[in-house]
């Protein structure tokens, strides 16, 4: 086995280890967040050294099925690596509809503590205009 | 509850963590709706500009 197939594996297997420690956290995660970038280090890391191998692969080696493999490893690294990524920058946890509320209607009521343990309520912001925002529970 | 007056809430949400979707209404002060924000992505970011122009709305 060639030098060069050794890195492209080494490239696969990296991406596959960035790819394992990247995607568990992914759902409690907002966006991508600083502790990510590590994990995406070495995933381009790997990615870049399959590439390599494989380049030099076809370039040196002079088996067909050999460079067959080294072309169809890169795919599915770079396959996998980037199916990864998508779905944990596309995650959405299928949010419901949005919410319609007519713009003549008056709003729903609600009631809920601020921050100094009073009572606020829709009712007892009346005659002034306010902004009520939901967010997910944790991030 | 406040969640389910307003039409937010997430059935397929994580347990206990993710139990409203996120959005932002900007209500007139005679009580009615002015604009909403209620992004398809949880993963979207407000930002200033985006609680200016509603707020804006929302103000004579």
């Amino acid at each position: 086995m060639g030098f060069q197939v050794l890195v492209a594996l080494a490239g696969s297997a990296l991406v596959l280890i960035g790819t394992q420690l990247f995607m568990p956290t992914a759902p409690n995660l907002p966006v991508i967040s600083g502790g990510d970038v590590p994990k995406l280090i070495v995933m381009a890391l790997g990615a870049g050294w399959t590439l390599l191998g494989t380049v030099q692969g076809i370039r040196i080696g002079r088996s067909r099925l050999g460079k067959a493999f080294l072309v169809l490893n890169l795919l599915l690294t770079l396959g996998v690596g980037g199916a990864a990524t998508w779905w944990v920058v596309d995650y959405s946890y299928r949010l419901p509809a949005a919410a319609e509320i007519p713009a003549q209607q008056t709003v729903p009521d609600f009631e809920l503590t601020n921050q100094k343990g009073e009572s606020i309520s829709a009712k007892s912001l009346r005659g002034k205009p306010f902004v009520l925002i939901f967010s997910r529970g944790v991030w | 509850m406040a969640i389910t007056a307003w039409g937010v809430k997430h059935e397929e949400g994580l347990p206990g963590r993710d139990i409203a979707r996120p959005a932002v209404f900007f209500v007139r002060a005679d009580g009615t709706l002015a604009h909403s924000i209620q992004p398809d992505n949880y993963r979207r970011h407000f930002k200033a500009a985006d609680y200016l122009a509603g707020f804006a709305l929302a103000t004579p």
